[in-house]
């Protein structure tokens, strides 16, 4: 763990030390990363990940570049188009991404593809970031995690909405919490040594520990039985949207809102409006770069909370609705 | 290269876009003409998504050139571009991801002549990635000038704002005004400092006073006007200190005008800047003045003379941060002899420094004397801060801090991290898609918090508040109070504090009736500058017209007399709170409230806008001052702004 943590980088990384702490950054210069999915999501949290000064990253994906994946992946270039693995386009993104590294950051390229996988593989990690797969995928692949303890992560961009689950398992953490005079314990904010001493005010590194579920557990929350639904705060509307659409990719339909499909899928549909899941299978489409932007830069931060211990996780969804531009962070589980 | 049967998208990879927002808007992007003001840590993230989303007319303005501590998240810059302007390389790198796009750059302040309310006018949109306000209010007033849409943004670490401003339909980023930075009072910085913040602050006017500006503002010599030194009677301090030895001529210099900031450099270039007599004064004999200020230590642990300390310490080490098992240079607390060492040997190099530039200055026939400015990027002026700092700190009882703690303080920095302006950036561009739909009633003004509300949210859009009729700036008849001292403050200090300083003119024009008092025209008034307001018939309730023509801004300021104003600020304006001067921004006193942890940051930092929950309360939390502040809520029953702040370096807008 202990890693060597030279005055170069001390000021390279100088702004988010001031944020998270010298422990946190050294604990993220350890961490090992497979990301797999190099999407418009995907490159957004490579990029924001290399930035931050991991171990390593692994870029996974053995897919052919689409003109869709142009809308959000900025290190592919019009010329990709339609380059086949054989003319590798991931060679291409990861010239790219190294191009971005300034940091000491290894990028391992394999343009094979995940589902080809054996569980074993994703042992060599510390976490395991997959965007854009499907729900199949991400059910087997947090099980296989879980089966050799590695955090897990998962997310993706549909048009204007995006989301993204997590299973970090048993995970411990710390978080600088504020104690003033007269006022109950406070969840910290930038506190530096500086602003320890500085006053009449503690602050304190306290330990947490937060309990994660596998993805498969989170659904099968059975939301059409009142009585369990009402134990669990209601999840917003599109995460049941989002169980809409898997159960589209279920049963291999057209995207079409109708009450077969929620009843099909367990939805009742007090809790989404038809209306609401037709403006949404209407607005998925190619990633809009703004939106993978924006869950992008939540997946990645979750990323490193939990390569680096420090704050806390969203435990365990994050939705960006598209149709109100509001985020949600929520916890889906029995 | 594009030999493939996908030719058709050879020319526009974002051309998918429209498939989702429609081929009319989609039509509408590609028409846009777009101005980007910051290519820092929100631009560079900015300038790659509308790249992506199909804009090809995008302008970039930015005065900055890359620094190494830019590179953990302005994704567009790399090793080989530090020292270059940031506006050339941010438009050279997103323009590889789209070579149809014409980005044009230009490195320079937004706040030039050039870029006039005609320039402004050509664009349909205004997109803000700044990191201070006073590049903001004037962004805002020229787009209230010019009618173009302004999307305001602001990062500060894990929090992020985002809203739209639309003359006439939205407020502007002025209706709530923002509170001026605090200042620590002269006294406790001069005589009676108790925490680290004041001596950080002591250590930077110590800086001024000998090798930068020294002015009345960053004195730093005890101060035997103290009216606490006094008691009830004014002339007591003074007595004490004029049972005098070796402070002849401190004593002087302050018995008369309580100034003896000339006495200090005058003091230092006579003993030619010679480091044991140095300490020697400041750390020892200055702090032997102090002493004999009794009244001040009745109820204060007295200070302990360096000498002092340096016989009681034993070996003078105590090397290492109570927290931190490390042994970076600047997370290591420095040991008093240590401290002692880097301040004789830093002022001694700073000294020499200082006469190279004088030597340098007399030989291009300069007739200006050449100064050295505080900069905390500069490492030999840090070190000496540091070192100032913390012999200040120990001679006073106060834990000694490291470097590291010690540049945030100094240098007012706002942590900030490529997250957060990625999130940000990319609710500039939603925001900006329905400005382009002309959708202003779902614009919104959308607040990222560290942790979900109590409605599960993360990123809460509020709807935008109306314009503030009151607003000084973008009310039909701007108007606005200023209290000030007729008699003392002068015209050329009402223009640089009160017009420039605190109102955010350029270069204003200022008649009271038919009579032009200041002319924004160089030299035209010149005579004025020294005369007191009073003798040039500014008096109690008299009320002037000021004018900025380059920002198309007029305002009726009505000016009443007041003698005395509290802490150091030399005017107030009506529903602004105190002002300080703006040469003399210290950084903010920790506020004795219960949250207080909260707002500690030092004053140039900060803004960060925390919410505390969506439809009700948004809390602007931290104080300080800073830029990166994105922009303010407005007071009133739905939002409350708690304190505003101000930044500097880059981010936020980054």
């Amino acid at each position: 763990m202990a890693v060597a943590f030279t005055d170069d980088e001390a000021q390279l990384y100088d702004r988010q030390i001031r944020l998270w702490g010298l422990d946190a950054q050294k604990r993220m210069r350890s961490a090992r990363v497979l990301l797999a999915g190099l999407t418009g999501l995907g490159v957004e949290v490579a990029k924001n990940i290399v930035l931050a000064g991991i171990k390593s990253i692994t870029l996974l994906d053995g897919a052919v570049t689409t003109d869709a994946d142009l809308t959000a992946q900025f290190y592919l270039g019009v010329e990709s188009l339609g380059l086949n693995v054989s003319h590798s386009p991931k060679t291409r993104r990861q010239k790219r991404l190294l191009v971005h590294n300034a940091f000491m950051v290894a990028v391992v390229v394999d343009e094979e593809n995940l589902e080809s996988k054996q569980d074993s593989f994703f042992s060599q990690f510390d976490i395991v970031c997959l965007v854009g797969a499907p729900l199949n995928t991400m059910i087997s692949v947090n099980d296989a995690c879980r089966k050799y303890c590695v955090k897990f992560i998962a997310g993706s961009v549909y048009g204007l909405s995006g989301f993204l689950f997590q299973d970090l398992l048993e995970h411990d953490y710390v978080e600088d919490v504020v104690r003033a005079p007269g006022e109950p314990p406070q969840v910290g904010k930038h506190e530096t040594a500086q602003q320890a001493l500085d006053a009449a005010n503690e602050t304190t590194a306290s330990q947490f520990h937060s309990s994660f579920t596998p993805l498969s557990a989170a659904l099968s929350v059975a939301w059409s039985d009142a009585i369990a639904a009402k134990r669990i705060k209601p999840a917003p509307k599109l995460w049941f949207a989002l169980l809409a659409l898997w159960q589209t990719q279920r049963q291999n339909i057209e995207l079409q809102a109708t009450s077969d499909l929620l009843a099909s899928a367990g939805i009742p549909s007090s809790v989404l409006p038809l209306d609401y899941l037709s403006a949404f299978f209407q607005s998925i489409g190619p990633e809009m770069s703004p939106v993978s932007a924006i869950v992008g830069g939540v997946y990645a931060q979750e990323v490193l909370k939990a390569v680096s211990g420090k704050d806390a996780p969203l435990n365990n969804v994050f939705l960006f609705d598209g149709t109100d531009g509001a985020g949600y962070a929520t916890r889906v589980s029995l | 290269m594009a030999t493939t049967s996908s030719s058709n998208h050879g020319a526009d990879r974002s051309a998918a876009v429209s498939r989702i927002v429609g081929d009319d808007v989609y039509a509408r992007i590609k028409a846009a003409k777009v101005l980007m003001v910051g290519a820092g840590g929100i631009g560079c993230e900015l300038l790659k998504n509308l790249v992506l989303s199909g804009f090809v007319n995008v302008v970039v303005v930015d005065l900055d050139t890359i620094e190494v501590s830019n590179l953990n998240r302005q994704f567009l810059f790399q090793r080989q571009h530090v020292g270059l302007p940031k506006a050339q390389v941010a438009a050279d790198s997103a323009r590889r991801f789209n070579p149809q796009a014409n980005i044009v750059f230009h490195h320079a302040n937004i706040k030039n002549k050039e870029f006039s309310q005609e320039w402004f006018g050509q664009f349909d949109l205004v997109l803000n990635a700044l990191d201070n306000v006073s590049a903001r209010n004037h962004v805002n007033r020229m787009c209230l000038a010019a009618d173009v849409p302004l999307v305001e943004s602001g990062t500060a670490g894990y929090l992020g704002q985002v809203t739209v401003i639309k003359k006439g339909a939205t407020e502007c980023f002025e209706c709530t005004p923002k509170p001026p930075p605090k200042q620590h009072p002269v006294c406790t910085i001069r005589n009676t400092p108790s925490l680290p913040i004041h001596c950080i602050v002591w250590g930077k006017f110590l800086f001024n006073q000998l090798f930068g500006l020294a002015d009345d503002e960053n004195n730093i010599s005890p101060n035997t006007a103290d009216p606490e030194a006094a008691g009830d009677n004014a002339d007591a301090g003074r007595q004490d200190v004029d049972g005098r030895d070796a402070n002849a001529e401190l004593s002087s210099a302050d018995s008369a005008t309580n100034n003896n900031v000339q006495s200090l450099r005058a003091w230092a270039i006579e003993h030619q800047y010679h480091a044991d007599e140095t300490v020697q004064k400041l750390f020892v004999n200055d702090v032997k003045t102090l002493l004999r200020m009794d009244k001040l230590w009745r109820e204060r642990r007295p200070p302990v003379p360096l000498d002092t300390l340096l016989e009681q310490s034993t070996d003078g080490t105590n090397d290492d941060g109570p927290a931190s098992s490390t042994r970076l240079k600047d997370q290591r607390v420095w040991g008093l002899k240590e401290c002692t060492d880097v301040f004789r040997s830093s002022l001694s190099r700073l000294a020499q420094r200082l006469s190279e530039e004088q030597a340098k200055a007399a030989a291009s026939g300069s007739s200006e004397a050449a100064i050295l400015s505080w900069d905390k990027d500069d490492d030999l002026a840090m070190d000496f801060v540091t070192a100032a700092a913390n012999l200040r700190m120990s001679v006073f009882s106060i834990p000694n801090m490291c470097r590291f703690d010690a540049k945030s303080m100094a240098g007012n920095i706002i942590p900030a991290i490529a997250t957060t302006n990625a999130i940000v950036a990319g609710l500039i561009v939603l925001e900006a898609m329905k400005i382009l739909r002309d959708q202003f009633s779902i614009c919104r003004m959308t607040f990222l918090a560290r942790k979900p509300n109590s409605r599960m949210k993360v990123l809460l859009p509020t709807e935008l508040s109306k314009p503030n009729p009151n607003c000084h700036v973008c009310a039909a008849k701007p108007r606005v109070t200023v209290h000030v001292n007729t008699n003392t403050m002068t015209l050329g200090q009402f223009d640089e504090v009160v017009l420039k300083g605190r109102l955010g003119m350029i270069a204003p024009d200022m008649m009271e009736g038919n009579r032009i008092l200041l002319s924004s025209e160089p030299g035209e008034t010149d005579i004025n500058n020294p005369k007191a307001l009073s003798s040039l018939g500014i008096v109690h309730d008299t009320s002037v017209f000021v004018e900025d023509f380059h920002q198309s801004y007029e305002l009726t300021i009505r000016v009443l007399h007041r003698e005395a104003f509290e802490a150091d600020a030399q005017f107030v304006v009506e529903g602004q709170g105190s002002v300080p001067p703006p040469a003399a921004q210290a950084p903010a006193a920790p506020a004795p409230t219960p949250s207080a942890d909260r707002k500690r940051k030092a004053e140039d930092d900060s803004d960060a806008p925390a919410v505390v929950d969506d439809d009700d309360i948004v809390l602007m939390d931290d104080g300080s001052a800073s830029d990166h502040q994105p922009a303010a809520a407005h007071v009133n029953k739905k939002h409350r702004l708690e304190t505003p702040a101000d930044d500097e370096d880059d981010i936020v807008f980054e």
